[in-house]
C-alpha cells in the first residue's frame, strides 16, 4: 500500500477524517456496550464479550483494508464516512426491534446468542471503522521524526477522547443513547460532505446528506424515539417512561394496573410487594430491642419504610445512588416522608464512611452482586464500615439469594464468600431462609424465633409470621445451608471480588456453559498475530492486551473505591485515549535502533504497572475523593502514553517501507490484544486473582514482550506470509 | 530469530489448541442440549446409586426409553434428556437411586395440597434431573444437572421412610425437581412407605407415559400436577413439554383414585391468555375434574424468564373467577400472602370452611369430610 501524496491539504483532510472516525467509533462503542447487554443480559461478561466482538471485527476490518485497498481512495472515503454516520442509529433500531425474534420475550438468552447477535449486528459498522483507519492513515504524510500511522493513531485517539468526553461526560443523563447516535450521525453527515471538494462529493450527495442530517435531528429531538423503539423489550406492558441514566436505562411500566420499575431490563422494584418488604425489614428488626434509626441501602422505599415504622422506628435514612429512582418508587411520597424517611442521593459506600450517624439496623435492599458495581455493597470493607456505624446490638441484613431448595456449587461458594466477609466484622451471622435467603449479622445474639419476637413487639404482618415462618423448619433449612457452605472460600473483598466471580460462574452454568467457553471467541486471534511479522505483532498484541487488562483493573478498582463508574466511565476512557493521543504524537527518533528502545518502553510499562498496587492502596486509604479520582486518571493517561509509544515505535519501523509495511496488521494486533485483555481481565484475571495480582500479571506480560523485542529485534525475524 | 518455533510447528500447535478447545466447548455446550448427550467415557460403570431402569427396550441405536414422551434413543454411554438415565452396554440405568440432593421437611400446604391431610408435614426429597426445560425453573440448580454434578446425600428407600417417621411426617413428597425422572427411586420408596402407613405425594410436571404412570399411581395417595398452559405451542416453547401427555396424566390419576390438585402458574404474556384459561377450565369440568382444587399461582421473574413483571394480583383473581364460572369448585390463589383466596369456601353454601394463613390452618369447619354448615361432602382426604 503506497500512501498517495496529494500534499498538505489531503493530509489535513485525512487528520480531520481520523478525528471524525475516532469520535464516531468511541461514541458508538460506548452506546452499544451499554445497550446490547441491557437488551439481552446485563453483566460484565456480556459487556466483555461485546467489547471482544467489537475489537475483533474492527481488527478484521483493518486487516481487510490490506486485501482490498480501493483504487481511488480519496473518492470513496467521503461516502464511507457518510455510512459511518448513518449506520449506528439504524443498527440500534435493529437491536431493539429484533429482540423478541432472536430471543423469546421476557427471557435472558445465553451467551452464544448474545455473541452471534453482537457479531452480526456490529459487523457493518466495525468492519467499516476498522477498514477506514489504515486507509485514512495512508493520507498522512511521513515526516522525518514521526510516522504517518503514529500520527493517525494520535488523531483517532484525540477524536475518541473528544467524543466520549462530550457525550458521556457532559451529556450523560441529559440525552439518551439513541439521541447521542443520531447527533453523532448528524455531525458526520454534515462535516464529511463539506470536508471534500465538489469534484469528490457532488452537489446531489451534499443535499441528501444535509437532508438526512436534519432528519436525524428531527427524530432525535421531536419524537419520543426511545419509548417507541424500546416497546418490544417490555412485552405486554404499557411503557410509561424511559430514562437513560448514568446508572442504566430505567423503564417504568404498567401491566394490568400493576406498576413495575426495570433497570436495564431487569425488574428492580414493584411498589406493591408486601412480602418482600416484610422480609427486608423484619428478619433484622425483630432482633433489635426498640430500634429507632435505620439505614436502607437501595430501593423499594415506601414499603420498607412502612414496615420499619411498625417497630417504632423514628428515622429511616435511605441512600440511593441513582437520583432518578426515588421519584419513581416513592409513589405516595407524602405519607412516607411524614413517617421519618430521608432520601440521600449518594454512593452508599461513601455515605456510610462519611456520615457519623449511628443506626440500630442497616438493611441492604439490593439484587445479587452479579456486577462489579453491586459487588462493592457485599464486601468485607463495606461490612466493616457498616459495623462502625451500628449501635451496640445493631444488626445488618443482607439478602443473598432467591429462596431455593438446593444450592449449586457456585452459589454455595458465593454465599460462603459473603458470609465470610460478614464474619470478618461481626460475631454472629444468622442464615434466614425465606422467599429470599438473608444473612443477618450482629455482635449481639441472633434468634430464629422471629414470629414470637415480632408478636412481642406488637408488629403485625401478612407474611413474616407463624403462618409462613416455622422457626424449627427454618433452622433446619439454615443448618442445611450452613453445612454446605465452603469454609475455604475467601471473604468477598474490594480488591478480591470473589462473590461477583462466583455469581458470574453460576450464571454461566445456568446457561449450560463453563466459564471459559467464551474464550473460543479469541481463537482466531493468534492467526491474526502470527501470520506475518510475528514479533512486532506479538509485541503490539501484548501491549494492547496489557493496556486493556490494566485499564479493566483500574476501572474495577475505581468502581470498588469510588463507585461512580457508570457516571465516570467516559472520563476514564477519555483519559486513556488522551494518553494514547499524547503517546502517539510524541516524536520518534529514527537514528536509534527500534528494538532496544521498544524494550525500554516495555520495561518502563512493566515497572509502572507493577508499582500501581501502591497507588491503589494510597487511593483506598485516602480521604479526598478528588485526589483519588485524579490519581486514577493519571494511571489511565500514563498507560495510554505507554501503549501508544509502543505502537508508534513499531509502526515507525514498519511503515512506508515497501513490502514490510504493516500498519493494518499491527493495528489489528493491537485491537486483538486489547479485545482479549478486556475480556480476560474482566472475567478471569481480576475476579479470580484480585486487582493487585492482576497488575503483576500485566507487568509480567509487558516484561516478556520487552525481552522478546530485545532478543529478536523487530526485523527479519518474523515469518512472512 | 533464534528462539522462534518453525512456522509449521506453530500452525500445528494452533490447530491442536483450536481442536482441543473446540472439542471441550462443544462437549460442554451439550449440557444444555435438548438431545441425548454423551455421558463421557464410562468404561467402568461404578456408580453406587444406580438401578436398572424400568420401561425401556432395545433399539437399533442401543436402548429406547419408554418412560416419558421424549422417548430418548440412547447409544452406549449416552444419557437421556433428563440427565439421570444412562445406557451402559445395552442396559438402561437410573443413576438417581438413593442419592437425593435436596431433603427437607415442608408443611403440606407448601406443595400446594389444600385438600389433603391439612396441617401435616411432608418429608420432601428430590434427586437431580428433569425431562423438561422450563425457562422459569425455580430449582434449575437441581433440575438442569445430573446427579453426578450435584452434592447428594445417601438415602435409600428404607432410609427415607425411617427418616420420615422420625420427623413425624404423615407423608413423603417426591418434589422440587421431577420425581417421575427419578422414577425407580420414587416407586420403591413409595412402596416402602405404603408398607409403613406413610402416604405418598407426587409433585410433578405430569410428563410421563401412561403405563409407567399407572404403575406409579398404584402406590400414590395424592398428586399436585403442574399444568403449565392450555396451548400446546406455548407448552413446547416454555418448557419443551407436551400438553396432551399432561392432560392424559390428569385423567389417569383421577380415574385411579389418586387425590389430585392442579397448579397453574400465570406468567405474564406467556400463560395469561384468559380465553385459553377458560377453555382449560371447561376441559377440566368436562373430564370430571371439577372437584380437583385448582391453584393459580403468582409468577416471579426467575432463571431465564427474568425480564418480566410479577403476575398482577388482578390477573390471578380474574383467572379464579373464570374457573368458578366454568364450574371448577375449588380455586385458590397462590404466592400472594394474606389473599382471601387462600381460604376454602364450601362449593354448596359458599361459607368459609377452612381459614388459612400461609401454611397454617387458622380454623377448619369440615366435619367427617362434610361442610359444618350445610353438610355437603367436601372433596379431599381430610384425615
Ligand atoms: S425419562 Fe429421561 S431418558 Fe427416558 S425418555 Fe424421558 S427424558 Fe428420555
Ligand atoms: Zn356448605
Amino acid at each position: 500500500m503506497q500512501p498517495p501524496r496529494e500534499g498538505e491539504r489531503s493530509g489535513g483532510r485525512g487528520s480531520t477524517a481520523l478525528v471524525l472516525l475516532g469520535f464516531s467509533t468511541l461514541v458508538t462503542q460506548t452506546v452499544f456496550l451499554r445497550e446490547i447487554p441491557a437488551v439481552y443480559t446485563s453483566n460484565e461478561l456480556t459487556i466483555g464479550c461485546t467489547l471482544a466482538v467489537w475489537m475483533t471485527l474492527t481488527g478484521a476490518g483493518s486487516a481487510l483494508e490490506r486485501k482490498a485497498h480501493p483504487r481511488n481512495p480519496h473518492r470513496c472515503i467521503p461516502f464511507l464516512l457518510l455510512a459511518l454516520g448513518v449506520l449506528p442509529p439504524l443498527l440500534l433500531a435493529v437491536l431493539f426491534t429484533t429482540r423478541n425474534v432472536i430471543a423469546a420475550p421476557g427471557t435472558s438468552p445465553g451467551l452464544l446468542t448474545i455473541l452471534l447477535t453482537a457479531g452480526v449486528l456490529l459487523a457493518p459498522f466495525c468492519l467499516l471503522a476498522g477498514y477506514l483507519f489504515p486507509l485514512l492513515a495512508s493520507f498522512l504524510n511521513e515526516s522525518k521524526r514521526t510516522s504517518g500511522a503514529g500520527r493517525a493513531y494520535a488523531w483517532e485517539s484525540a477524536g475518541g477522547a473528544a467524543g466520549v468526553a462530550i457525550f458521556t461526560v457532559f451529556l450523560a443523563g441529559v440525552i439518551s443513547g439513541y439521541q447521542i447516535l443520531l447527533l453523532t450521525g448528524c455531525v458526520l453527515l454534515t462535516v464529511s460532505v463539506f470536508l471534500y471538494p465538489r469534484d469528490v462529493v457532488p452537489l446531489w450527495a451534499r443535499v441528501i446528506a444535509i437532508i438526512a442530517g436534519t432528519a436525524f435531528l428531527f427524530v432525535a429531538f421531536c419524537i419520543d424515539i426511545d419509548r417507541f423503539l424500546r416497546r418490544p423489550l417490555f412485552p405486554g406492558q404499557e411503557l410509561v417512561l424511559v430514562r437513560d441514566t448514568p446508572y442504566g436505562v430505567l423503564a417504568s411500566t404498567i401491566f394490568s394496573g400493576q406498576r413495575a420499575l426495570f433497570v436495564d431490563g431487569l425488574l428492580y422494584a414493584v411498589p406493591d410487594d408486601p412480602a418482600g418488604d416484610e422480609e427486608t425489614v423484619h428478619y433484622a428488626l425483630a432482633q433489635v430491642r426498640r430500634p429507632r434509626e435505620v439505614l436502607v441501602v437501595g430501593s423499594n422505599l415506601p414499603g420498607v419504610v412502612r414496615e420499619a415504622v411498625k417497630h417504632g422506628v423514628r428515622r429511616v435514612d435511605c441512600v440511593e445512588i441513582n437520583p432518578a429512582i426515588p421519584p419513581l418508587t416513592v409513589v405516595d411520597g407524602k405519607g412516607v416522608f411524614s413517617q421519618g424517611m430521608h432520601i440521600h442521593i449518594a454512593d452508599p459506600r461513601r455515605f456510610v464512611r462519611e456520615n457519623a450517624h449511628r443506626y440500630d439496623a442497616v438493611l441492604v435492599n439490593l439484587p445479587e452482586p452479579t456486577t462489579a458495581a453491586l459487588n462493592r455493597m457485599f464486601t468485607r470493607e463495606f461490612f466493616s464500615d457498616i459495623h462502625g456505624r451500628l449501635r451496640d446490638g445493631g444488626v445488618l441484613s443482607v439478602p443473598v439469594l432467591d429462596g431455593v431448595d438446593y444450592l449449586g456449587e457456585d452459589t454455595r461458594a458465593y454465599v460462603s464468600s459473603v458470609a465470610a466477609a460478614l464474619r470478618a466484622s461481626f460475631r454472629n451471622v444468622l442464615i434466614v431462609p425465606g422467599n429470599r435467603i438473608f444473612l443477618i449479622a450482629s455482635d449481639a445474639e441472633l434468634h430464629y424465633e422471629i414470629p414470637a419476637l415480632l408478636e412481642e413487639a406488637g408488629v403485625e404482618t401478612v407474611f413474616v409470621n407463624r403462618a409462613y415462618f416455622d422457626p424449627a423448619l427454618a433452622r433446619e433449612r439454615a443448618d442445611d445451608i450452613a453445612s454446605s457452605l465452603r469454609r475455604e472460600e475467601p471473604p468477598n473483598a474490594d480488591f478480591r471480588p470473589t462473590a461477583y466471580y462466583r455469581t458470574l460462574r453460576a450464571w454461566m452454568s445456568s446457561i449450560g456453559l463453563p466459564l471459559w467457553a467464551p474464550l473460543v471467541v479469541f481463537l482466531p486471534l493468534p492467526a491474526i498475530l502470527f501470520r506475518r511479522n510475528a514479533v512486532p505483532r506479538i509485541c503490539m498484541g501484548a501491549a494492547g492486551f496489557a493496556g486493556a487488562v490494566f485499564q479493566v483493573t483500574v476501572i474495577l478498582t475505581f468502581q470498588a473505591i469510588l463507585g461512580s463508574l457508570h457516571r465516570d466511565l467516559g472520563v476514564l476512557f477519555a483519559a486513556f485515549m488522551v494518553g494514547l493521543a499524547v503517546g502517539a504524537a510524541l516524536r520518534t527518533s529514527v537514528a536509534r535502533k527500534t528494538g532496544p528502545r521498544l524494550a525500554a518502553t516495555f520495561a518502563t510499562g512493566a515497572v509502572f504497572v507493577a508499582a500501581a498496587p501502591w497507588v491503589f492502596e494510597a487511593i483506598r486509604s485516602g480521604t479526598q475523593p478528588a485526589v483519588s479520582f485524579a490519581l486514577i486518571l493519571m494511571l489511565s493517561v500514563v498507560m495510554g502514553v505507554i501503549v501508544a509509544r509502543i505502537f508508534a515505535l513499531i509502526v515507525r519501523e514498519f511503515s512506508g517501507a515497501g513490502e514490510t509495511e504493516d500498519v493494518s496488521g499491527i493495528y489489528a494486533a493491537d485491537l486483538a490484544g486489547a479485545a482479549t485483555g478486556a475480556f480476560i481481565g474482566t472475567v478471569y484475571i481480576v475476579p479470580l486473582l484480585g486487582m493487585m495480582s492482576a497488575c503483576y500479571v500485566t507487568s509480567g506480560v509487558l516484561a516478556a514482550a520487552g525481552v522478546l523485542a530485545l532478543a529478536c529485534g523487530l526485523r527479519g525475524t518474523g515469518t512472512r506470509g | 530469530m533464534s528462539g522462534h518455533l518453525p512456522a509449521m510447528n506453530k500452525r500445528e500447535f494452533l490447530r491442536f489448541c483450536a481442536a482441543g478447545v473446540g472439542y471441550a466447548f462443544l462437549r460442554d455446550m451439550t449440557k444444555a442440549s435438548p438431545f441425548p448427550v454423551n455421558a463421557g467415557s464410562r468404561e467402568e460403570f461404578d456408580w453406587k446409586w444406580k438401578k436398572e431402569a424400568l420401561f425401556y427396550r432395545k433399539s437399533a441405536r442401543g436402548v429406547k426409553c419408554l418412560k416419558c414422551p421424549n422417548f430418548c434413543d440412547l447409544a452406549d454411554g449416552e444419557t437421556g434428556k433428563c440427565r439421570n438415565r444412562e445406557n451402559h452396554g445395552g442396559t438402561l440405568y437410573s443413576i438417581a437411586y438413593g442419592n437425593p440432593c435436596a431433603v427437607h421437611v415442608d408443611p403440606i400446604e407448601k406443595k400446594p395440597l389444600f385438600h389433603f391431610l391439612p396441617a401435616t408435614r411432608a418429608f420432601s426429597i428430590a434427586a437431580a434431573g428433569c425431562n423438561l426445560r422450563c425457562l422459569n425453573c425455580q430449582n434449575w440448580q437441581i433440575s438442569q444437572f445430573s446427579p453426578r454434578e450435584t452434592r447428594n446425600e445417601e438415602l435409600f428407600p428404607d432410609d427415607v421412610v425411617r427418616e420420615a417417621r422420625q420427623e413425624k411426617c404423615a407423608s413423603i413428597a417426591y418434589t422440587y425437581s421431577e420425581p417421575t425422572s427419578f422414577y425407580e427411586y420414587t416407586l420403591d420408596t413409595a412402596v416402602a412407605a405404603r408398607r409403613k402407613g406413610i402416604r405418598n405425594i407426587l409433585k410433578s410436571n405430569g410428563t410421563i407415559n401412561e403405563e409407567p404412570l399407572r404403575r406409579l399411581a398404584s402406590v400414590l395417595d395424592a398428586a399436585n400436577i403442574d399444568l403449565k398452559t392450555f396451548d400446546a405451542a406455548v407448552y413446547k416453547k416454555l418448557s419443551e413439554g407436551f400438553l396432551s401427555t399432561v392432560l392424559r396424566t390428569l385423567e389417569v390419576l383421577k380415574s385411579v383414585g389418586v387425590w389430585l390438585e392442579i397448579t397453574y402458574l400465570v406468567i405474564p404474556t406467556w400463560t395469561d391468555d384468559f380465553e385459553k384459561i377458560r377453555s382449560m377450565c371447561s376441559w377440566l369440568v368436562a373430564k370430571g375434574l371439577a372437584d380437583c382444587p385448582l391453584h393459580f399461582t403468582r409468577f416471579m421473574p426467575l432463571y431465564k424468564l427474568n425480564r418480566l413483571p410479577p403476575t398482577p394480583v388482578g390477573s390471578l383473581e380474574r383467572a379464579r373467577k373464570i374457573a368458578f364460572e366454568a364450574g371448577v369448585r375449588y380455586v385458590y390463589v397462590g404466592n400472594v400472602p394474606g389473599h382471601e383466596a387462600e381460604n376454602t369456601y364450601c362449593h354448596a353454601c359458599g361459607k368459609k370452611i377452612v381459614e388459612r394463613r400461609g401454611f397454617t390452618i387458622v380454623s377448619m369447619r369440615i366435619e367427617k369430610g362434610k361442610c359444618a354448615f350445610c353438610s355437603a361432602p367436601i372433596p379431599g382426604v381430610w384425615s
